[in-house]
């Protein structure tokens, strides 16, 4: 029963994909699919995200943070900065690597903090690190940022062109967005969904709540270094102005738009969130704008994102439903 | 260091401090009274330049016009504010929705303002001139000062006082706490939440304009003044989440560190004041004062 | 009830919103599409222009479409109008001289936004439309980031951005205007020492990378000069910083007998020149390009005047007993009278660049194979408005031979003399 009523969501989104992939790669330009892969890579921070406030309730900007750490590591590994080559996977697992320890270890300190404290400590942290990846010269390339980076090759494989990309971002996405909803079907994703509830009701029932909440910025400072590393070997070029705390708020709006509890929801609000600049490229100068207005009546109207109104939608549909037969 | 420079830097320091701490209170104000961490705030103060150097400046009105019709203005701006950002938005079932709201708000102001304005600075003529209409230096202790900047403290202090007492001792502060602490029973005593969180939002408003347009003669009118936010942010925490004296100790210090911060380190200014929000969140996450009104947002 | 119905219409509109924006895009993409509304949009602004002119548009043979990226939208959109307006003079000015080998040229400009990201995806956009060149950023990140594009996709481009790192990655179809940041350092020395006699200057510059090179530079060449400058002498500020109350109390505290400042937006430079002005500053001032530029010194005022610029370009040329090239003087007179103002030096590099490209098409006999444009570039040797550009041979790629020394007083950088560096 309850695979058959899963089932044709799963269908929808394969085929869904499978004409998306299909559109991207018949159809699209280059430059279109440049932006897709840009919506992309933004939404591995943006599931990041979704974990720490969409499961654990607990708001967050140090995505971005992450993202610009795993950049630089994968930067200076294969960039010849260092007087060495890593291969791109390996730079990739490595970058991964790094940025989950520091972001355990930031973890450790900001997660003591609770709600807005946390918050400003995450906001304090993207501020701190735009600064030196600005202006340190030894580490992060300085003002001039870090420029020659290689791009992914995989055995032989090189990843040239965007739409080679297209497919190997996509995979990752949807090998995150698994990741995502087995967590939120495992222990781990109930804890932190009990304690974004209840927080007391959780520790009564012997939930860890300092752990859990590490364990979960830890797996979103990953996927952040995930989207970082992929990042610099995609654009090939790196430089501190990417990592801004207003970069910080996209992503936030972007996860919101789609629906913080949504996992589809998100793909299709961090497409829009990138799309829409391009598509209004002739309204460009009220484009901020409009987007501004647009979040607010968001708020207003569906807080709970697309994905949340989709998921009203048909449970509204489905109770009628059953009223009628 | 001379003491000349020393002083001259306290001063920079400390006004620069007072501008982020009227950032803060109103931030404060807000959180108490609806539990709303408003990132629009840096943009009020910005747009609350901008109303004073359209009065000034473009209309050259006389001050005596030019100051209450600002004052106006900027209540009336706080009103639509609230009514957009936060009236349908307070019985939202998500609580991060009315501050993700305030990001959408702090966007619409900036962009809006820049496309009112372009994105040139402007100048602004600075409140205290001498006979050339350029701004007022005053000798002390050795070093040239502007007037501006002591004019900020002041003018700041006073500000901050009113509104300090405003809400903590008069009566219709009490009636705002009262319907802050418990709407229901406001609401059943006759206290009207509309109007008390329209009044707060007003205030906070005027509040922060005033800061903007003591600023802007220093700091040229631009849209980037809206950054100023950032730093009051890491003033409140410092001084400890929701205490209103905690929050100008705060904004105070990071002033102060801010401008001495520029003797060796100038370029990474702004890493050593979060820094120090960091170090403070990490070692004394309670702040440099404890207040009982606990975080809400 | 409302309230949901609401949000599914929001939703309905924000997907097909998209979707149409999509499919719009895929339309508008092909080069075909993109030309001709391009095309309608100058023929427009040209008719304006060629209203006397008989041999006007309807003798053309095709058109040309030149593709270019500015800031249009953000904090730099001003200088951007700037840029696009220098463009837009040539564009006319060449097609009422009967286009480029007998076609239409148009002007096809993206928005590069405020991050990197959109100015990459500007350029993509650019490549795949089909023009034969682009004239790029003047913000050097920005040209750095779409280097590896160029490279790929093999399409001249014209980089405004002043960092040398740009041309020094030798990549063949990326060409420097403009006098690099290792030019000017040196430049600056010479000037700081002998001209304003400054032994101990203190250095404030914007922490952004072309400025940061050139302090470097002009740091290492007072060095060499003799004139070691301490570190607690330099003082770097962020690109958003507006408050420069603490920084110039300790400069005009220490014993420096002047400032030499490196400023990369006119913003900053506002602010900066208003403070200095306001704390009493009574040592000689030396600035980068920007502090001769006509939107500075206008929203500047009086606080403009007394500084020493080491200067791209310089609208004050015009009735003036002054040595300036005539071609410089002609850009000028057309600009203020076209467009009622004077131009910025981001005018003249848009300028310059559009008819560079034009001579290099008539060199190569074509206006469509980029290979042949880029290979006729290398036999530049012109001079432009804004500079003479050739191909050196002591640095791959930068084609400036000049800069000039000037001096704003009452309200004009007047031009003092050029300084030949090559």
């Amino acid at each position: 029963m309850d695979k058959l009523k899963k089932a044709p969501k799963v269908w929808a989104v394969v085929v869904f994909l499978i004409l998306f992939s299909v559109a991207v790669t018949w159809k699209m330009n280059n430059y279109t699919v440049l932006v897709v892969n840009m919506a992309l890579i933004n939404m591995i921070t943006a599931y990041g995200l979704s974990i720490m406030l969409g499961m654990c309730g607990q708001l967050v900007f140090s995505g971005v943070a992450f993202m610009g750490i795993g950049a630089y590591i994968t930067a200076n590994l294969c960039s010849g900065r260092l007087g060495f080559y890593l291969p791109g996977y390996a730079a990739v697992f490595v970058s991964v690597a790094l940025t989950g320890l520091i972001a355990w270890v930031a973890g450790v300190l900001f997660l003591r903090l609770k709600n807005s404290f946390c918050t400003f400590a995450t906001l304090g942290f993207v501020q701190v690190l735009y600064v030196l990846f600005l202006n340190y010269e030894p580490a992060f390339g300085g003002p001039k940022g870090i420029p020659e980076i290689r791009t992914l090759s995989v055995g032989g494989f090189v990843f040239d062109s965007y739409k080679k990309w297209y497919f190997l971002l996509l995979g990752v996405v949807l090998l995150i967005a698994f990741l995502v909803e087995r967590i939120r079907r495992t222990n781990l994703g109930r804890s932190l969904a009990s304690i974004r509830d209840n927080e007391i009701a959780a520790q009564s029932l012997g939930v860890n709540i300092y752990r859990t909440r590490v364990i979960a910025f830890v797996i979103a400072g990953a996927f952040a270094g995930l989207s970082g590393s992929l990042l610099a070997q995609h654009n090939r070029f790196i430089s501190g102005d990417q990592f801004s705390f207003a970069k910080s708020t996209t992503i936030v709006i972007m996860s919101m738009l789609g629906g913080i509890n949504s996992t589809p929801g998100i793909f299709v609000g961090a497409l829009i969130v990138t799309f829409l600049p391009e598509v209004l490229r002739g309204l460009d100068k009220y484009l901020m704008l409009i987007y501004g207005f647009a979040v607010i009546i968001m708020m207003i109207f569906m807080p709970m994102g697309i994905g949340g109104a989709v998921a009203d939608f048909l449970k509204n549909m489905r109770r009628k439903h059953k009223i009628k037969s | 260091m001379n003491f000349s420079i020393f002083f001259s830097m306290l001063v920079n320091g400390l006004s620069m401090g007072m501008i982020y701490a009227m950032i803060a209170m109103g931030l404060i104000l807000l959180i108490r009274a609806v539990g709303v961490l408003n990132f629009a705030q840096g943009d009020l103060l910005m747009v609350g330049a901008y109303i004073a150097c359209v009065l000034i400046m473009d209309l050259s009105l006389p001050f005596y016009i030019a100051i209450p019709l600002s004052l106006v203005l900027y209540a009336l701006l706080g009103l639509v504010f609230m009514l957009a950002t936060y009236w349908p938005l307070r019985k939202a079932s998500y609580p991060v929705a009315p501050i993700i709201a305030t990001m959408g708000a702090s966007l619409v102001l900036s962009e809006g303002t820049m496309i009112l304005f372009g994105s040139w600075p402007r100048i602004i003529s600075p409140v205290l001139k001498n006979a050339q209409g350029k701004a007022l230096v005053i000798n002390l202790f050795g070093t040239r000062l502007q007037v501006q900047f002591l004019l900020i403290i002041i003018v700041a202090i006073v500000a901050m006082a009113l509104i300090y007492l405003l809400f903590e001792k008069s009566y219709i502060g009490i009636m705002m706490q009262a319907a802050a602490q418990d709407k229901p029973t406001a609401e059943l005593i006759g206290i009207s939440t509309l109007m008390t969180t329209a009044v707060t939002y007003m205030l906070v408003v005027v509040l922060v304009s005033i800061g903007g347009y003591m600023v802007a003669p220093v700091y040229t009118v631009t849209t980037s003044l809206s950054s100023l936010n950032l730093r009051a942010f890491a003033g409140t925490v410092i001084g400890g989440f929701g205490s209103i004296k905690g929050a100008i100790i705060g904004c105070l210090l990071v002033g102060v560190v801010e401008s001495f911060a520029t003797i060796r380190f100038s370029s990474y200014k702004d890493a050593i004041v979060f820094l120090i929000l960091i170090i403070f969140l990490i070692f004394r996450p309670q702040g440099l004062i404890i207040d009982k009104v606990a975080d809400k947002a | 009830m409302m309230r949901k119905q609401m949000a599914m219409i929001l939703t309905a509109a924000l997907v097909t919103g998209m979707a149409g924006g999509c499919s719009g895009k895929d339309s508008s993409n092909t080069p075909s599409g993109a030309a001709s509304s391009q095309a309608q949009e100058a023929a427009g602004e040209t008719g304006k222009e060629a209203e006397g002119e008989p041999a006007g548009k309807g003798s053309f043979d095709g058109t040309v479409v030149l593709g270019a990226t500015a800031p249009l939208t953000g904090p730099n959109q001003l200088t951007g109008e700037y840029y696009v307006n220098g463009m837009k003079q040539a564009v006319d000015e060449i097609n009422a001289a009967g286009g480029i080998l007998g076609k239409e040229l148009v002007l096809d400009v993206q928005d590069e936004g405020t991050d990197q990201s959109i100015a990459i995806n500007a350029t993509i956009k650019l490549i795949e439309s089909g023009v034969p060149a682009i004239i790029g950023s003047y913000f050097s990140t920005n040209c750095m980031a779409v280097l590896p594009e160029i490279e790929k996709n093999k399409v001249p481009y014209f980089a405004n951005g002043s960092n040398p790192d740009i041309s020094a990655s030798e990549n063949p179809y990326v060409w420097q205007i403009r006098v690099t940041d290792d030019f000017t350092g040196p430049i600056m020395a010479d000037v700081a020492l002998n001209e304003l006699n400054m032994k101990n200057p203190a250095v404030l510059y914007t922490t952004a990378s072309s400025t940061t090179i050139q302090k470097d530079n002009f740091v290492k060449a007072m060095e060499e000069r003799g004139s070691v400058i301490p570190e607690n002498n330099i003082y770097g500020a962020p690109e958003n910083e507006s408050n420069f109350g603490s920084i110039i109390n300790q400069i005009l505290g220490s014993d420096v007998d002047g400032l030499v400042v490196m400023g990369v937006s006119e913003a900053w430079d506002v602010a900066l020149a208003q403070q200095l002005q306001s704390a009493g500053c009574d040592i000689p001032l030396m600035g980068s390009s920007s502090f001769a530029s006509a939107p500075f010194i206008e929203v500047a005022k009086d606080a403009a005047n007394g500084w020493f610029t080491v200067a791209d370009w310089s609208p004050n040329i015009l009735g003036q007993d002054l040595d300036v090239p005539e071609r410089a003087a002609e850009f000028e007179t057309n600009y203020e009278s076209l467009y009622g103002a004077k131009s910025a030096m981001q005018s003249a590099w848009g300028y310059d660049c559009v008819y560079l490209f034009k001579e290099a098409c008539e060199r190569a006999d074509t206006t469509e194979d980029r290979e042949k444009i880029n290979e006729a570039m290398n036999a530049t040797d012109v001079q432009g408005a804004n500079n003479y550009y050739k191909i050196y041979g002591d640095s791959y790629h930068v084609m400036s031979t000049y800069i000039m020394l000037c001096e704003t007083t009452d309200g004009e950088a007047v031009p003092v003399r050029t300084v030949s560096f090559r």
